[in-house]
């Protein structure tokens, strides 16, 4: 961590980011229909006091930030590979949105072989091929002999 | 009934042919993945959760003890011989040891990192085995109110030791309380924090968040560093048998680093990070070779692992006896017990006493298996840790998402895990430690149910948690432990 004289914008961003969580909470909360039974030490209690913490924590961070304190953030690196978090955000996100209709098999594989592209491999056949054998091997495993549903997908009534 | 007796029937549990066969799968499981980069014990239980959902409980906790242990042996491994901790408590073991691995003597602190590990596990177990059951009759007698002071403290430890600073350990342990309230209110049936979307009723699952922040948060930040990639692995060289020498430099650090990490483990302050540290500096102070520091010192591997071995021992005392999670890995336990509809807790003592000392023995078994499997099928091991980068996280992140879907066959889960990882990514990013975040989250709810039944009982007045000897303890204990740092903070001088 470098000390003093330095500005940090991420500091701005994490912190207003704290914030926004802390009004999320302290409205979510605010909205709720209590029976007034409960109204003394009810449901409410511990969420204001959480959206209480988020606004301070943010208010802190931020002005940690913009004074360059001690407590400013800054990035553990100065370069950062933002292609690769992309390639690996859209396996994850291929996973969630195609498991159900592709199946299993092909959406794991996909997510492998663009996990794999993300930490630089450049040998998608043989990524391709490893994946599509380990999500293989694994829909096999998990659905016969662990007993575990996964979805067929396209492959359905074929295994 | 004592101790030994509770005990020997322990070992009738484990030592059926059965058991032994889950403890073995337990711990060879536990050593396999906790061996991988980047890995710790956490998401090891967390990924194996949805498979075990299956299992006798016995036999599911039997493994589990097993796995426990086995990650912790596994990642020593590949600190000693990568450079990349899997986990908080390696930190340690990879500055001396990685360097003895680059001098040609990896083998020698494979070593005494497994016999270490193995003499602090052992004896850690035999404390436990005798304190267990001293903290179940305190635990007793504990109210409401003493258990949300307990909480208070165990939260304020979580956050004041773990990580660079107590405001980033803060906003971990805020973010975690935060991912607690989500779901239906317990006890007035209220939904919090789920915008209509019935998935999120039942609350965001413990393994999800841990995935996504270990596993996923681990691969995206790994990911974003090239300089990170590809780290460099070296060999095992020298004989795996300890010379006289090195053995009569390894036996006292080993006894001292248990001294030194059972109780940190024992009394919630932070598992494995301070003891590991502390027994570094004491081998360094008491070392007739302090020069050595730095360049390869047996006595900086043997310590601090045996430190690490006994805090996690020490870890399992007040997770059974009180039901508190004390670190990342017990959090992960805990929702493991609740799985099956166990409580830990002093009730388990008495109502699951089979399962639970048939636990306790099995660490016993379990730790033994481990001196064997690990010091001769090293080399066996070390294959692992030549798959290259990119298959390895991609395999990583297959079973991830595999692991989240099959909980709850739930899309929104594989969603959560992203948004979830993407968290762990930046607060790894900007040095925020991510334990605070799974105790908050796993005690959060805990917490708070306390603290209402607590006024509920005195009618709504606060008061209770100062009047009562015991609660007021505890939250006093929680401001010193809260306020002390920054004290020591100011005197102490910078650079360390």
């Amino acid at each position: 961590m470098t000390v003093g004289g330095n500005r940090s914008k991420a500091g701005l961003v994490v912190g207003l980011g704290f914030v926004a969580l802390g009004a999320i909470v302290a409205y979510d909360t605010a909205v709720m229909r209590i029976p007034p039974t409960y109204a003394k030490v009810g449901p409410q209690v511990f969420p204001y006091l959480t959206a209480m913490a988020l606004a301070l924590l943010g208010a802190f961070f931020i002005f940690q930030g913009r004074a360059g304190k001690n407590e400013a953030l800054h990035a553990d690196t100065k370069e950062t590979d933002w292609t690769a978090l992309a390639a690996i955000s859209a396996g994850l996100l291929s996973q969630a949105l195609l498991i159900e209709f592709l199946g299993f098999i092909i959406s794991a594989a996909l997510l492998f072989v663009l996990v794999a592209w993300g930490f630089g491999s450049r040998k998608i056949v043989r990524d391709s091929v490893i994946a599509i054998v380990l999500s293989g091997v694994v829909y096999v495993g998990f659905t016969q002999f662990l007993n575990l549903q996964l979805p067929a997908g396209i492959f359905k009534g074929l295994l | 009934m004592g101790a030994m007796e509770s005990l020997m029937q322990g070992f009738a549990t484990a030592l059926t042919a059965q058991n032994l066969l889950w403890s073995l799968l337990g711990v060879t499981l536990g050593t396999f993945i906790g061996i991988l980069p980047g890995i710790g014990p956490a998401l090891t239980i967390a990924l194996l959760l949805p498979v075990t959902a299956k299992l006798d409980p016995t036999g599911a906790f039997i493994m589990f003890a097993g796995l426990y242990y086995g990650a912790m042996y596994g990642s020593s491994t590949t600190s000693i011989l990568l450079n990349t901790p899997g986990e908080s408590g390696s930190i340690i073991t990879s500055l001396e040891g990685n360097r003895m691995a680059r001098q040609g003597r990896g083998a020698a602190a494979l070593s005494t990192a497994a016999i270490g590990s193995f003499v602090a596990g052992t004896i850690g177990t035999m404390l436990l085995t005798f304190l267990a059951p001293v903290f179940v009759k305190v635990a007793l007698r504990f109210g409401p109110a003493e258990y949300f002071g307990l909480m208070v403290f165990a939260f304020t430890a979580a956050t004041a030791l773990l990580g660079s600073s107590v405001a980033r350990g803060l906003a971990s342990l805020v973010l975690g309380l935060l991912i607690g309230l989500v779901g239906i209110d317990v006890l007035t049936g209220q939904t919090r924090l789920s915008f209509g979307i019935p998935s999120l009723f039942d609350g965001i699952d413990v393994v999800v968040v841990a995935v996504g922040l270990f596993a996923v948060g681990e691969a995206l930040h790994i990911a974003s560093r090239p300089d990170l990639r590809n780290a460099e692995l070296s060999a095992v060289k020298g004989s795996l048998f300890m010379t006289r020498e090195e053995w009569s430099r390894s036996w006292k650090p080993w006894l001292r680093g248990t001294g030194l990490g059972f109780p940190f483990g024992v009394l919630p302050a932070g598992g494995t990070e301070i003891p590991t540290f502390l027994s570094y500096m004491l081998e360094k102070k008491l070392s007739k070779r302090p020069q050595e520091f730095g360049a390869g010192a047996i006595e900086g591997v043997a310590g601090p692992e045996a430190a690490n071995n006994a805090a996690v021992a020490g870890v399992l005392v007040p997770l059974l006896t009180l039901g508190l999670p004390t670190s990342a890995t017990a959090a992960i336990l805990l929702v493991a017990f609740q799985q099956y509809g166990l409580q830990p807790g002093p009730l388990l003592f008495t109502g699951s006493s089979s399962l639970v000392w048939g636990l306790i023995a099995s660490l016993y078994i379990g730790n033994a298996m481990l001196l064997v499997l690990n010091l001769p099928l090293v080399g066996l091991w070390v294959r692992l840790l030549t798959i290259p980068a990119p298959l390895l996280y991609g395999g990583i992140l297959v079973f991830s998402t595999l692991g989240v879907y099959s909980l709850n066959h739930s899309l929104v889960d594989l969603v959560l895990l992203y948004i979830l990882g993407l968290l762990g990514f930046f607060m790894r990013r900007y040095d925020f430690p991510v334990a605070p975040c799974i105790i908050g989250l796993i005690l959060g709810p805990m917490a708070e149910g306390q603290f209402r039944r607590a006024l509920a009982i005195s009618q709504g007045d606060p008061s209770v948690f100062l009047t009562q000897p015991i609660s007021a303890g505890f939250l006093l204990a929680a401001l010193v432990i809260f306020v002390a740092p920054i004290v020591f903070r100011r005197f102490r001088p910078s650079g360390t």
